[in-house]
């Protein structure tokens, strides 16, 4: 008889084990990738990413007439005529592209969000992912993703903005304490609402028993949620950096520079966004398998059924 | 038929990788993903990449090359868009930006004729930019004067006199630049450098006018201010003293403040040393200066000028401590402890004790060589030995001298530096009767700086070397003639030639 232990015990287990948190994590990263091998799962973001792209080429295409009022709306002080003047238009990109990109994000990205979910969710289980199928079980989901959305960008962002305005109030070492401070409560808070839209999209929870789920799913795993949260933050880590020094560099190089900077954190933002959404639905999957005492949770299991058939 | 289970979603991803791909490309490739921009657009482009590339300048050690492409970049900006001025709007703000800041860096370069040039060219289109307009012609009417063209700059003193500050536009000139108001000033010392005293009178007459119109004006208390400093500055020009004295004192009762009063102090007691020869109350004004305003700028200067006084007085020991209190106390002041040094120099000197002297003047140069003193104490020190006949001592002296000219002329310093250690180079040959090197080096100065007007004049005296010390009346006409043909037209060409027929008639 197989020996099935309390999940509760598992999860403790594997919270006070750094070695064994970093492990699952690694195979969450490692699954995830691997679910690569049918690139549909990948899709929902790569169109994420084109719109995103789309979105560049119109802010740089279109600087003068109309569409300047409209890349002017989202920050106050600055006229549309500034738009058609160089290199403001250009300094510009950054402040004007990232609001525009926050409100669409709170809005419009959970339908991309619950359509890889539901993708990786249909490639673990070893079933055939269809896009239309995601895209329409995202649409259906929409107003709980919506909400979750939301919810969990206005507790990201004011996490941050605490951290960020107290450091603002502070000189020397302790303003990057402070600084620090607010980016780590940011992953924290993410890392929260991660397992979030899992629970949306695969059990079909609304949107607050989707959160208050996922919350408690995260704090019994914490440090391997964290991890999957903020190992792929890592990869954005030079490119926020770099937008802190953006327009000294653009000022001194070539204002060009804002255009590749902003290329280059949105493909990195790419990179993390999947893996953080796809470890964490095959951490939410994984879990739902009963496994023996004292194994890791068994997360290549749907792939391997997958294969086998 | 049957299809691959990737098949489809592989042909999806493919295509939307493509789409990503492209769009990238697109934005990343230079002008591929937008459609061309407008004029003033593409012109602020360039004008930004010319800022750049002379923000990369580093001055006085300029690279010539780097210099040579910003000014290309500033021209073309120039060449390309002046055509397009009349009907595209704000680009004509444009060109006259690149063709201010353009003419601003011939300038930094030392390049005072193309600056000069460029200025003009500036004025000639900056109908719309009152403010460019007004800036150009100012700075070509100083560079004219910097380089030793007076009759330039007084031609376009004049002009701008004429042009911005007759009647009512005086305020609205001195509210652009205050600078501006200085004008009639600098006309007035311009005709006294020519000995022309009616003239001289005549601007100074037209200055004090300028500035009792601002003053009774309703202009800022700033500008109304400045046009006070102008009139004493006039008064003290034309050398009326009383007048001096009573608007300095008229001043105080205005400018109670501290930022004020060690200047007007200052000027009072100029007045009481320049006009009345009232060495005692100077002193006294001085010393009212250094104790009661210790931390201003004007503290160091008095207590130079107290030494002077008290030098001239040939009290020595009072001069020597009022300078070495400049070293002491006041050893981050720049140009007055070089003066406070040399001064000691002079005043051991005086005093027959040559060793102290001598250390003085080298400290002059070793510490503080591109000042006009460090440029000077190697010639006083071979001086000395002129005096004392001490044939060695003075060979080294000069050869000293020579050393110190030939490192100022490098290019680690900047133009205008170079230019002055040439010039104390051929003293230097001069001086030690050198005549035949004297006059190879002052031939060449003109070719190795085209820009500084003044070595033009180099073949005047040359051909006198000639002439005159090497007994080569020939060689000398050589010169005149070559002298008259490189600047056709000019007053030098027209000595030159004069020279040129006397020599040849005497032969």
């Amino acid at each position: 008889m197989s020996k099935v232990i309390i999940k509760g015990s598992a999860d403790s287990a594997e919270r006070r084990s750094l070695a064994r948190s970093l492990s699952s994590a690694f195979q969450a990263f490692q699954a995830s990738l691997t679910l690569l091998i049918d690139p549909r799962v990948a899709v929902p973001y790569l169109i994420c990413f084109v719109c995103q792209m789309l979105l560049l080429a119109a802010y740089l295409a279109g600087n003068s007439g109309p569409l300047a009022h409209l890349w002017a709306l989202p920050i106050g002080g600055v006229t549309p005529e500034t738009l058609g003047h160089y290199p403001a238009h250009l300094l510009l990109l950054q402040p004007i592209l990232g609001r525009i990109e926050m409100v669409l994000e709170v809005f419009l990205k959970s339908i991309f969000h619950g359509a890889t979910v539901y993708l990786v969710a249909g490639a673990m289980r070893g079933g055939k992912p269809s896009l239309p199928r995601a895209f329409s079980n995202a649409g259906r989901r929409y107003p709980h993703l919506l909400g979750v959305s939301i919810i969990s960008s206005a507790a990201v962002y004011a996490a941050v903005l605490v951290g960020v305005w107290l450091s603002s109030n502070m000189e020397g070492p302790a303003r990057y304490v402070f600084l620090g401070g607010g980016i780590t409560a940011g992953l924290i808070v993410q890392s929260l609402f991660v397992y979030a839209i899992p629970y949306v999209m695969i059990d079909g929870s609304s949107a607050p028993a989707a959160i208050a789920s996922g919350m408690s799913l995260s704090l019994r795993t914490f440090t391997k949620t964290m991890l999957i949260v903020a190992l792929p933050f890592m990869l954005t880590v030079p490119t926020i950096l770099l937008d802190f020094k953006a327009e000294m560099i653009a000022l001194r190089l070539s204002p060009d520079f804002m255009i590749y900077n902003h290329v280059a954190s949105r493909v990195m933002e790419l990179v993390s966004i999947y893996l953080i959404t796809a470890s964490a639905t095959v951490i939410f999957l994984a879990r739902k398998v009963a496994r023996p005492a004292g194994a890791n949770l068994d997360i290549g299991e749907g792939y391997r059924r997958k294969e086998r058939r | 038929m049957k299809t691959s289970a990737a098949g489809n979603p592989l042909r999806t991803i493919l295509i939307t990788a493509a789409a990503a791909a492209l769009t990238a490309t697109m934005i990343i490739c230079p002008g591929c993903g937008s459609k061309e921009k407008s004029p003033t657009y593409e012109a602020e482009k360039d004008l930004f990449e010319a800022r750049r590339q002379a923000s990369e300048l580093t001055f006085p050690t300029l690279n010539r090359e780097f210099l040579d492409r910003t000014l290309a970049a500033y021209r073309k900006i120039i060449e390309d868009y002046t055509g397009d001025t009349g009907s595209i709007e704000g680009l004509d703000l444009i060109v006259v930006t690149a063709q201010m800041e353009l003419a601003e860096l011939e300038f930094r370069a030392s390049m005072f004729d193309d600056a000069r040039k460029d200025f003009l060219h500036a004025y000639q289109i900056a109908g719309n930019v009152p403010a460019a307009r007004a800036n150009a012609l100012w700075s070509a009417a100083f560079i004219s004067r910097e380089s030793g063209d007076t009759a330039e700059a007084f031609k376009l003193f004049t002009k701008f006199h004429e042009e911005y500050l007759s009647g009512e536009k005086i305020i609205a000139t001195a509210r652009l630049n205050r600078r501006y108001l200085l004008t009639p000033i600098r006309i007035a010392e311009i005709c006294r450098e020519t000995a022309d005293d009616g003239c001289a009178a005549k601007w100074l007459g037209e200055a004090e006018m300028t500035y009792r119109h601002v003053i009774r004006s309703n202009a800022s208390e700033e500008l109304r201010k400045e046009a006070r400093y102008n009139l004493v500055s006039t008064y003290l020009l034309g050398e009326e003293w009383t007048k001096a004295k009573n608007t300095i004192r008229e001043m105080r009762k205005i400018y109670g403040d501290q930022a004020d009063i060690p200047s007007l102090l200052y000027l009072e007691a100029r007045v009481e040393l320049d006009g009345f020869g009232n060495h005692e109350s100077a002193i006294s004004v001085f010393d009212r200066i250094v104790k009661e305003h210790p931390r201003s700028m004007e503290a160091p200067t008095a207590l130079l000028m107290k030494g002077n006084i008290l030098l001239y007085e040939e009290k020595y020991d009072d001069a020597a401590a009022a300078y070495k209190r400049v070293l002491e106390e006041y050893s981050d002041a720049g140009l007055e402890t070089v003066e406070a040094t040399w001064q000691l120099a002079i005043l051991e000197e005086l005093r027959e004790n040559w060793i102290e002297a001598s250390l003085h003047y080298k400290s002059v140069y070793t510490n503080f060589p591109t000042t006009i003193q460090g440029m000077e104490a190697p010639l006083r020190i071979a001086a000395h030995y002129i005096g004392t006949g001490e044939t060695e001592a003075l060979e080294t002296a000069y050869e000293r001298a020579e050393e110190h000219y030939e490192r100022l002329s490098s290019l680690q310093y900047s133009e205008t530096i170079r230019i002055v250690a040439e010039q104390y180079h051929v003293r230097t040959l001069v001086e030690q009767e050198r005549w035949e090197e004297a006059a190879a080096r002052l031939l060449a100065l003109p070719g190795k700086y085209p820009q500084y007007h003044s070595f033009k004049e180099n073949c005047l005296m040359a051909a006198s070397i000639y002439e005159n010390k090497l007994g080569d009346p020939e060689r000398a006409a050589e010169i005149l003639q070559s002298c008259a043909e490189n600047y056709p037209g000019t007053p030098l060409a027209a000595e030159a030639r004069k020279q040129f027929e006397r020599i040849s008639g005497s032969r």
